[in-house]
């Protein structure tokens, strides 16, 4: 991993700590660039309010553990109507997680929810491309000043 | 570089089309779901002037010619959706056989052809007609409720065929020996729903397509997202170790508003404004118009820069220009005072800089 070389460059200031804490703000900051930019979607609004919390200190986990509480009951039995019970809640087990992959999931029902995962999909998606060439620019500037 | 802005809808909707065209064009060879390589990142970097270049030729109006499997963005949902729910409206079209004949190219394509709405450029094209469009909804309604009654039924899908439409507000066909009362109706038009977004997530999610039961499919979309998080963990872990650090201060990033973060100088760190960058990118570059790329018109670093950094101008220009945003310069200033702080002679003129990433380099000992 690139960590790896570039860490004995800089020495007194990244060590494993302090760089797994620089890149917690960042991925933070992209995640609040994330959340500003997309459109008005029930994730974006769920990943602010989660990152508001974060900021103010605050656990976020019990508000989405109430939710779960509260909606688990959305997502039961949607699925797998025609099929046989195993497979409903293996595909039931499935869509938990999915819910608690997307922020907000929690909330939504079935059906919303694979809605906010598309778009969350292709915000994402963006947010990695941007990276990437905000990554690729700062490697290609270091290797020309270097 | 994309940037989203939530009131701009078209131009996000435009800017969001431009890496899925992107990654289709060049994708496919990087295949760019190798999720689960922690290195696949590193690998698989796309050089900074195809990536521009690609937006490049996305940015005259995302006129991409390969927009067959593509699938549109939010507002396909917004448009797609609402499309089916009027195609239950609409009076039945008395075409029951074409339905059947109709194949699943030519469903793929009217509900290609229909996301597609959402583009400007396309929409003269797409919606001469809008009557034929909510024929082909309601064909596809059709067509979905054939084709999406059959991994379900137990019954063979022709039997449905024989079957005519109970009520006229929803054409979804009653299958032999099932109950046709309204309430099972509207559950099973929930469940085509369903399995609709399903069958849009698995266009979205590579290499799912091959993948037929719900719950794999469903496991692939949720290792799709996960995959795409650890790389968003994972760049930003690239980010920071490419870029020194003074010393940390998270709540510089929330500080206030939105376009004018309260910078405290000697405070803010360098980690902080390339994350800020960040986040700035995302929100300015939303506001640009999408000429902007073409031109490139205000590089980011005046002609004194030292001539090295110059070649990438036009990357950095078309990347990240804002020009004539004062939040760079804010933030710039700001910098610069750390800069001062430090000690550290650069060879920049910073003041000369408008949001550009360069001041990390110098602080760099390479």
């Amino acid at each position: 991993m690139d960590n790896q070389d570039v860490r004995p460059l800089f020495s007194p200031e990244s060590d494993h700590a302090s760089l797994v804490e620089r890149s917690r703000g960042i991925k933070m900051a992209a995640e609040v660039g994330l959340a500003r930019s997309s459109r008005d979607r029930h994730w974006s609004r769920a990943l602010r309010r989660r990152l508001l919390l974060l900021r103010r200190g605050t656990a976020s986990d019990d508000c989405g553990c109430q939710n779960e509480a509260l909606t688990s009951s959305k997502v039961g039995g949607d699925m797998g109507v025609g099929a046989n019970e195993e497979e409903a809640v293996e595909v039931e087990a499935r869509v938990r997680a999915l819910q608690r992959l997307v922020p907000g999931g929690e909330e939504l029902g079935t059906e919303r929810l694979f809605e906010e995962t598309a778009d969350y999909i292709e915000a994402l998606r963006v947010q990695v491309s941007a990276m990437r060439a905000l990554a690729c620019l700062l490697d290609e500037l270091r290797e020309r000043r270097g | 570089m994309q940037c989203l802005r939530a009131p701009l809808s078209d131009l996000s909707v435009l800017e969001r089309q431009r890496p899925r065209v992107e990654w289709q064009q060049q994708g496919e060879e990087q295949s760019d779901y190798q999720p689960y390589d922690a290195d696949y990142c590193m690998q698989s970097l796309l050089p900074v002037e195809t990536a521009f270049r690609a937006l490049h030729s996305c940015g005259g109006g995302v006129e991409n010619e390969n927009h067959g499997n593509v699938h549109g963005s939010n507002d396909c949902f917004s448009n797609a959706w609402p499309d089916i729910a009027s195609g239950m409206h609409c009076p039945v079209v008395g075409a029951a056989a074409s339905v059947e004949e109709t194949s699943v190219n030519a469903s793929s394509s009217s509900s290609s052809s229909r996301k597609r709405k959402s583009e400007n450029t396309r929409r003269s094209k797409e919606n001469s007609g809008s009557d034929g469009k909510d024929d082909i909804n309601c064909k596809r309604l059709k067509e979905e409720t054939g084709g999406g009654a059959t991994p379900e039924a137990e019954q063979p899908t022709s039997k449905e065929n024989d079957k005519a439409p109970k009520s006229d507000y929803i054409h979804v066909r009653a299958r032999r020996g099932q109950a046709t009362d309204s309430h099972s109706l509207a559950e099973r038009v929930r469940r085509e729903r369903i399995s609709q977004r399903m069958k849009y997530l698995q266009d979205l999610v590579p290499g799912c397509s091959k993948i037929t039961g719900k719950a794999g499919m469903l496991d692939e979309i949720i290792n799709y997202v996960q995959s795409l998080q650890r790389q968003v963990e994972f760049l930003s872990m690239k980010l920071a170790a490419v870029n020194p650090i003074m010393d940390i201060n998270i709540d510089s990033f929330f500080g206030g508003r939105e376009i004018n973060p309260t910078c405290k100088p000697g405070s803010i760190s360098m980690i902080g404004m390339s994350s800020e960058l960040l986040d700035q990118a995302y929100l300015q570059l939303g506001s640009l118009q999408h000429d902007m790329f073409m031109d490139s018109p205000a590089l980011l670093l005046r002609p004194d820069v030292n001539p090295p950094a110059a070649v990438s101008d036009t990357s950095l220009g078309s990347c990240l220009n804002v020009s004539g945003s004062s939040v760079w310069n804010t933030n710039l200033q700001n910098v610069y005072g750390v800069e001062f702080q430090l000690g550290r002679g650069t060879a920049l003129p910073f003041q000369s800089l408008q949001g550009n990433l360069l001041p990390n380099n110098p602080k760099m000992e390479m």
